[in-house]
């Protein structure tokens, strides 16, 4: 039972490891996206800057689209999250015969759908989103009007 | 100097700008000197890599000088914070390019109210102003269709309206009728003609077209980032 209880807790801090480097992974993603993006418009951000525009009317251009990333991202990624475990916790996970720490599984696992986990995972990617896209933000706040109509000709 | 006089719309004194290509320092302008009065119908001319565009740049606050001071609408502008020269350059200048520069996602209505949406017109006020101007330039029925959807011309006519919509002291234009046919570029300058007769608003065009350079009052030349000639006709 001891090293059972040293098996889950393993798993804990595994799963805290995986955790942040899915975070890591998220975050760089969406910088490179919002980068893609705004370089994309460099121009049209050149002419938007140029009538008028605040640096910092810009910059929450890229924040609105970085919060919006993160909307649609977390309610597919719930759903889909919410069916596949759904479905696992249906038909379980075949995890006998496998070998962990000296203890042999002998039956399927099934996950359990927590409540919890669609809201405070949700709610870290949102912030962590909204982090990610301080960076671009700041670019784009930052760029000379000139400079932004210039580098996408 | 202080303060320029109320009818000089643009000072500029000793304006250098240098730029650095592969490390090498580049002259692009040498010491530029010049005055713009009020409701001025000027044209900026001179060959390729003469300067007109980086001095439109720098008179416009879209660029900054390496040397020397700029005097708008009786403002200094090196002193201005990036706020300051945001919400100044859209109460005081428009903007005509050669590529007209319209936001493609926007229709030709939001493009044209995009600059009095920043400074906080009513949507009522803001219509209304979009309509009358877009009249005015002779594109009545435009106002729902793309940038994409109206040729070359029509494209050029939006970016007018947009630019004197929010009634600037200065329009500043850079090469307007470059990407026109000949009858378009005429039809779009005896425009501008009738609204710089009608609002009095300062017109600077740089250019190389001969019928622009034709109809302006003042021909500035510029030659290796330097006023070679300044004529008033």
């Amino acid at each position: 039972m001891s090293q059972l209880t040293v098996v889950l807790e393993m798993t804990r801090y595994s799963k805290y490891i995986m955790g942040v480097i899915l975070f890591g992974v998220v975050v760089f993603g969406i910088i490179n996206t919002l980068f893609m993006s705004l370089y994309e418009r460099m121009f049209e951000f050149g002419v938007l800057r140029a009538v008028g525009t605040r640096p910092f009317g810009m910059a929450r251009v890229i924040l609105f689209e970085a919060g919006a990333l993160a909307i649609v991202s977390i309610g597919l990624g719930t759903i889909l999250g919410f069916v596949l475990t759904g479905v696992l916790a249906h038909v379980g996970i075949d995890y006998t015969g496998i070998e962990m720490m000296g203890v042999t599984m002998q039956e399927f696992i099934y996950p359990v759908l927590e409540v919890q986990q669609f809201i405070i995972y949700p709610i870290w990617v949102f912030i962590f989103t909204l982090i990610a896209g301080l960076y671009p933000a700041r670019h784009v706040a930052k760029m000379a009007p000139v400079d932004a109509m210039r580098r996408s000709f | 100097m202080e303060q320029t006089q109320q009818t000089d719309v643009i000072v500029t004194e000793g304006v250098t700008k240098v730029y650095a290509a592969d490390g090498i320092p580049v002259n692009a302008l040498n010491g530029v000197d010049l005055t713009i009065q009020s409701g001025e119908f000027t044209a900026l001319v001179g060959p390729s890599g003469s300067g007109k565009t980086t001095f439109l740049n720098i008179i416009s606050g879209l660029d900054s000088p390496t040397d020397g001071k700029v005097w708008l609408a009786g403002k200094v502008l090196s002193e201005m914070s990036g706020n300051e020269l945001s919400d100044f350059r859209r109460d005081h200048i428009g903007f005509i390019f050669q590529a007209y520069n319209l936001i493609p996602v926007l229709s030709v209505e939001e493009n044209v109210e995009y600059i009095m949406l920043l400074a906080g017109v009513p949507k009522a006020e803001r219509h209304d102003r979009v309509i009358a101007m877009l009249t005015s330039v002779g594109l009545e029925g435009v106002a729902d269709r793309m940038p994409t959807q109206l040729s070359g011309g029509q494209q050029q006519r939006v970016a007018i309206a947009r630019a004197m919509v929010s009634e600037p002291t200065i329009i500043l234009a850079d090469e307007p009728t470059a990407n026109l046919d000949s009858k378009t570029g005429a039809d779009l300058l005896e425009m501008m003609h009738r609204l710089n007769a009608e609002t009095g608003m300062t017109f600077i065009f740089s250019t190389h077209d001969p019928m622009v350079m034709e109809s302006a009052q003042r021909l500035i030349t510029l030659r290796d980032g330097q006023i070679d000639s300044d004529e008033t006709k």
